[in-house]
C-alpha cells in the first residue's frame, strides 16, 4: 500500500469520526444513557438479506430477539424468526428499524445501553482532551522553548532545566498523585479541564526543548535580524516570522502525541480516577471490560477500546506522513524522530 | 606492458543527475596515471566504478565495458577525506587487521608510510589522528594488501603544503615499487610531477589524452588550456 | 539540536529529581482538605488516642513545610513511615516491590532491546523485504494500540486457552515450589506483563534504530569498507550496528520516565506487584506516607537509571571519552 493511500483513509476515518462525533445526536440510534436492563449484555445485531427461508428481501432486516439466562449466570438472547423487523428511517436518528427489535449495532453493556450509540458520545469526549490536551501542551511548549531559544542567556538556561525536570518525571506516577490530590467530588467539566491540565504538564517540556533549538537556529536568519533591525517588537517577530517556519514540526507533533493524551484520559477514566459516570468516554467505557466474566461472553463490550485503538492509529499515520512529507521538503530543518 | 584495466566508452549516470562519459581509456601495469579534472567532474565516480562498488551507491548505473586484467582485491583505494574514512567508533589497529594481513605486513606498510608508532598506537582512535597521520594511515591500509594498482582520489586536497610534498613523496616510492597508480586530481602540477600519462576530464568527457610533456606543449582542449594557463609555474618531471 | 558534552550529564539532570518529586507529591497530597486521619479517626478500631499519637508524631497541626521537613529527617535515617494501608512499615513494602518492578522492567528493556537493533538493522539494510513491511505494521499497531487495552486482551486470550497464568507473579502453589520450579513459574506469569512492557518500547526503538541503520548507510566510511572486501554481514552487525546504536544510548536516559511509567501501567492491568501497582493502592486510601515513600523509590530508580544510561555512553562513545563531543 502506498504511503500516500494510507494517510488519505486515516485523514478520511478521522474526519468521520469527528463528524459523527460533533453530529452524535443525529446519528446514534438511541440515547446513550438510555437504559434497558431486559436487553443487558445484548450481543450486536446481524442485518439479514436473506431470511431463513432462503428468501431475499431488498430491505435489511434483524430479528427481535428473546432474553435467556443460562445456567452459568450469564444471559443470551434467541432470534425469534418469525417476525421480521426492517430497517427504517428512524425517529431520533438517521437509521432505526421496526420495533420491537433494536438496532444494536455493536451490542449493549450490563445496563443494557447500546454501545454504538455511547461510543459515538464517548468521542467527544475522548477525542476532544487529546486535541485539547495536545494543543494546550504543544502551545505552552512552543512559548517557553521560543523565548528561551531567542532570550538566550539565564532565561534559556532555567527554562530549559525546568522543562528537562518536566520531562524526567515518570507521567504516570505524576498522574495519580495529582489525582488523588484532587477532591473526589468535581463534576465532570472540572475533572475534564483537569485532565487536560495535568495530561499538558507532563507533555510540554519535549516540545519546548525542540522548538528551543529550532529558534536558536532561526535567530541568526536575516529576517530575524532584518525585522529587529527595523525595530518591530518581540512577540510580533515571534508570531510573524519564527512561527511559520515551526508549523511543520507543531503539526507533526500535535498529530503524533494526541494519541498519547487519549491513551492517558482512558487510563484514568477505566480506574474510575477520570470521567465519570454519567458523562461518557471510552475509558469509562471500558470498565465494562475489565471483568473477565463479562468479557468471556459478551466480547463485545471491547469495541470501545478497538475505537480508541483505530483512532490511535489513524492520528500516527497521519504524523508520520506529516513528518516524511516535512523532511523532504526541508532538508535543512531537523525533525527529531 | 600489459593492460590492467581498460575502460571503453564507460557512461555514469546517476538517476536525477549528470551523466559521465562515455570515455575510454587504459592503465597499464606498473603506470602511473593521472585523471585530470574540476571537482565534480565525476572523477570520484569513476573511481568507484572501477573497484566496483558502485553498485551500492543507490540508482547509479554504468554502462559500457570495464575489462579488468586482475581481481579487483588487487585494486585497493585511497579516499579523499581522510576524517571521513574510517569507522570513528572503532580503533584503528581494530579497522587495520580487518583486512585480513599478518600483523607483519602491518608493521612493514606503517613503517613504509612513515606512521610516526611511537606518538600513535594502534589503540588510538580516528580522531585523535591529525589529517595528515589519517592520510598515511589509508594509504597503508590500501597498500598493506600488495596491490597492482592503487587509486588515489585526490589525497592531497585536504592537506597543507608541508604534507602534500610528503605524500607525493610517498606516491613515488610506492610507484618505484612498481604498483600502479591512478592518480585522481584537479591539481595539474601534482599530476605532472608525478605521472607518465594523463587524460583530462570535462564535463565528464575525456577531452585529451597523453603524456604530460605532450599536454604542457600541445594542449588541445579549450579546458586545457585554461588549466594550463591558471598555473603560475609548471616543472615538468 | 545542541549537544552537551558534560559527563554524566543525564546523572545530573536526574538527581534534583530525587528531592523535588517527593516534595512535589507532599504538596499535592495535601492540597485535599482534610488530612489522612480524618478517615482514620471515623475508623471505630482505632482508638482517639492512637490517632492523636500519631498526629504529633508526624506533626500534622503544623505548616506543610515543616511536615516535609520532619518527614525529610526520617528519611534520612531511612524511616519511610508506616503505611496505614498495610499496617506495615513503608520500606519493608516497597523493597519488596522494588525488586518486582526491575525485573519487569529489567527483561522487558533486555529483549525489546536485543530485538529492536537486530531487526531495525535487518530493516533498514532491506527496505522492500516483507519483513520490514510486517514489522513497519507491527510498530504501528504497538504505538497504537493502549497499554491497557492490550494487557486486558491477553490475559483474557490466556485465560480462554490456557496455558498462562492470568496475571499476579507467583502461583498459590509457589511456595510448595522447587527452586527450579519457582524460577519457571515467575517467568510464566512475566511473560504477559514483559510482552506488553517490552513491544511498546521494541516499537519506538526498531524504528529509530532503523533510521539511524539507513542514515549510517549512506556515510563514506561505510562504502570504503566495500572497497576493502569487508564482507556484508560483517559491516552491517559489526560497523553499522555500532554506529547506529549510538544515538539510542543517547537517548535511553530520555526513555526512562516513559519506561517507569510503562511498567507502573502493565502492573497495575497485570497484578504485578511492583512500584506502580502499591502507588495506585497507596493513593486510592490515601495512605501519604507510602505515596511518599514510592515517590522516592521511583525517584532512585530514574537517577540509578540515568547514571547507568550515562556509563553506558561513555562506554559506546570513545569520542566523549576524550571530550571530543558526541556523535555527530
Amino acid at each position: 500500500m502506498k504511503h500516500g493511500f494510507l494517510f488519505w483513509c486515516a485523514t478520511l476515518f478521522l474526519g468521520g469520526l469527528i463528524l459523527s462525533a460533533c453530529f452524535a445526536d443525529r446519528i446514534a440510534p438511541y440515547d446513550p444513557n438510555l437504559e434497558n436492563r431486559t436487553q443487558a449484555l445484548h450481543p450486536p445485531t446481524l442485518l439479514h438479506f436473506w431470511d431463513e427461508k432462503g428468501r431475499f428481501h431488498k430491505r435489511p432486516f434483524i430479528y427481535p430477539t428473546q432474553g435467556v439466562f443460562e445456567a452459568n449466570m450469564t444471559r443470551s438472547y434467541d432470534a425469534i424468526h418469525k417476525k421480521k423487523c426492517f430497517l427504517r428511517r428512524g425517529t431520533r436518528a438517521l437509521l432505526g428499524v421496526q420495533s420491537p427489535a433494536r438496532l444494536y449495532l455493536l451490542g449493549t453493556d450490563s445496563r443494557g445501553r447500546d454501545i454504538f450509540s455511547r461510543i459515538l458520545y464517548g468521542a467527544r469526549v475522548s477525542l476532544s482532551i487529546g486535541i485539547f490536551g495536545a494543543f494546550v501542551a504543544v502551545a505552552f511548549g512552543f512559548f517557553v522553548g521560543a523565548l528561551a531559544g531567542y532570550f538566550g542567556g539565564w532565561l534559556d538556561h532555567l527554562l530549559m532545566r525546568v522543562a528537562e525536570f518536566f520531562i524526567m518525571i515518570p507521567a504516570l506516577y505524576l498522574l495519580l498523585a495529582l489525582r488523588s490530590a484532587l477532591p473526589p467530588t468535581l463534576d465532570s467539566f472540572q475533572v475534564y479541564l483537569l485532565i487536560v491540565l495535568i495530561l499538558s504538564a507532563i507533555g510540554w517540556g519535549g516540545v519546548a526543548r525542540v522548538i528551543r533549538g529550532m529558534v536558536l537556529s532561526l535567530r541568526e536568519r536575516e529576517f530575524v535580524q532584518a525585522a529587529q533591525v527595523l525595530g518591530r517588537k518581540t512577540p510580533e517577530i515571534l508570531m510573524r516570522h519564527i512561527l511559520p517556519h515551526t508549523f511543520g514540526y507543531l503539526a507533526v507533533i500535535v498529530s503524533i502525541s494526541i494519541p498519547s493524551y487519549i491513551f492517558g484520559e482512558s487510563f484514568l477514566s477505566v480506574l474510575g480516577l477520570g470521567i465519570q459516570e454519567p458523562a461518557i468516554s471510552w475509558g469509562n467505557l471500558l470498565m465494562e471490560s475489565l471483568s473477565y466474566s463479562v468479557v468471556r461472553f459478551h466480547p463485545w463490550v471491547l469495541y470501545p477500546g478497538l475505537a480508541i485503538f483505530l483512532t490511535a492509529l489513524c492520528f500516527n499515520i497521519v504524523g508520520d506522513h506529516l513528518k516524511a512529507s516535512q523532511v523532504s521538503e526541508d532538508k535543512t530543518g531537523e525533525i527529531p524522530s | 606492458m600489459s593492460v590492467l584495466m581498460d575502460v571503453k566508452d564507460l557512461v555514469l549516470s546517476y538517476p536525477k543527475g549528470p551523466r559521465f562519459g562515455p570515455m575510454s581509456f587504459e592503465i597499464r601495469e606498473g603506470e602511473a596515471f593521472a585523471l585530470v579534472g574540476e571537482s565534480g567532474a565525476g572523477k570520484t565516480t569513476v573511481a568507484f566504478a572501477l573497484t566496483n562498488v558502485l553498485r551500492f551507491k543507490r540508482g547509479k548505473r554504468i554502462n559500457g565495458k570495464i575489462n579488468r586484467h586482475c581481481s579487483y582485491k588487487e585494486i585497493s583505494y585511497v579516499p579523499q577525506d581522510p576524517a571521513a574514512a574510517l569507522d570513528p567508533l572503532f580503533t584503528i589497529g581494530s579497522q587495520i587487521r580487518e583486512l585480513g594481513c599478518s600483523e607483519v605486513a602491518i608493521r612493514d606498510v606503517l613503517e613504509k608510510v612513515r606512521l610516526p608508532l611511537e606518538n600513535i598506537s594502534l589503540q588510538s582512535y580516528p580522531h585523535e589522528l591529525s589529517g595528515g597521520m589519517l592520510q598515511r594511515l589509508l594509504i597503508a591500509m590500501a597498500l598493506v594488501r600488495k596491490p597492482k594498482l592503487l587509486i588515489a582520489d585526490e589525497p592531497t586536497s585536504s592537506l597543507d603544503v608541508i604534507h602534500q610534498a610528503e605524500i607525493m613523496k610517498l606516491f613515488r616510492a610506492v610507484h618505484a615499487e612498481g604498483i600502479a597508480i591512478l592518480f585522481i586530481t584537479h591539481h595539474l602540477p601534482l599530476a605532472m610531477a608525478l605521472c607518465s600519462r594523463m587524460a583530462v576530464l570535462f564535463e565528464g568527457k575525456i577531452v585529451e589524452t597523453g603524456t604530460p610533456q605532450m599536454i604542457f606543449q600541445t594542449p588541445q582542449h579549450e579546458f586545457t588550456k585554461r588549466l594550463l594557463a591558471a598555473v603560475p609555474m609548471l616543472e615538468v618531471a | 539540536m545542541s549537544r552537551r558534552n558534560l559527563f554524566f550529564h543525564r546523572f545530573l539532570m536526574a538527581l534534583p529529581l530525587l528531592f523535588l518529586l517527593p516534595l512535589l507529591t507532599f504538596w499535592l497530597m495535601h492540597l485535599v482538605p482534610g488530612n489522612y486521619f480524618d478517615s482514620l479517626r471515623m475508623n471505630p478500631q482505632i482508638s482517639q488516642a492512637t490517632v492523636a499519637q500519631y498526629e504529633k508524631l508526624y506533626h500534622l497541626n503544623e505548616p506543610v513545610l515543616v511536615q516535609y521537613g520532619y518527614w525529610l529527617k526520617q528519611l534520612c535515617k531511612l524511616d519511610f513511615g508506616y503505611s496505614f494501608a498495610y499496617k506495615q512499615p513503608v520500606l519493608d513494602i516497597l523493597l519488596s516491590r522494588l525488586a518486582n518492578t526491575v525485573l519487569l522492567t529489567g527483561v522487558s528493556f533486555a529483549w525489546a532491546w536485543i530485538l529492536a537493533v537486530f531487526l531495525g538493522l535487518l530493516a533498514a539494510r532491506y527496505p522492500r523485504s516483507f519483513l520490514n513491511g510486517l514489522l513497519e505494521w507491527i510498530a504501528y499497531g504497538a504505538l497504537s494500540v493502549p497499554n491497557f487495552f492490550l494487557c486486558l486482551l491477553l490475559l483474557y486470550l490466556a485465560a480462554a486457552w490456557g496455558g498462562l497464568p492470568l496475571g499476579g507473579m507467583r502461583s498459590v502453589a509457589y511456595e510448595s515450589f522447587s527452586g527450579g520450579e519457582k524460577a519457571v513459574d515467575i517467568l510464566r506469569h512475566l511473560v504477559i506483563p514483559s510482552f506488553v512492557l517490552g513491544i511498546g518500547i521494541f516499537a519506538f526503538l526498531f524504528r529509530l534504530m532503523r533510521a539511524q541503520a539507513r542514515e549510517i548507510f549512506e556515510k563514506d566510511f561505510i562504502l570504503y569498507l566495500r572497497i576493502w572486501h569487508i564482507p556484508g554481514p560483517k559491516i552491517l552487525f559489526k560497523h553499522v550496528a555500532r554506529n547506529a546504536i549510538n544515538p539510542l544510548v543517547t537517548l535511553l536516559g530520555m526513555q526512562l520516565p516513559a519506561l517507569v511509567s510503562g511498567a507502573a501501567l502493565v502492573e497495575i492491568f497485570t497484578g504485578w506487584p511492583g512500584l506502580g501497582s502499591v502507588m495506585l493502592q497507596a493513593v486510592r486510601a490515601q495512605d501519604l506516607f507510602l505515596v511518599l515513600g514510592n515517590m522516592v523509590m521511583v525517584s532512585c530508580l530514574l537517577v540509578v537509571g540515568n547514571l547507568l544510561s550515562d556509563i553506558l555512553l561513555l562506554i559506546v562513545d570513545p569520542r566523549i571519552r576524550s571530550g571530543k563531543g558526541g556523535p555527530s
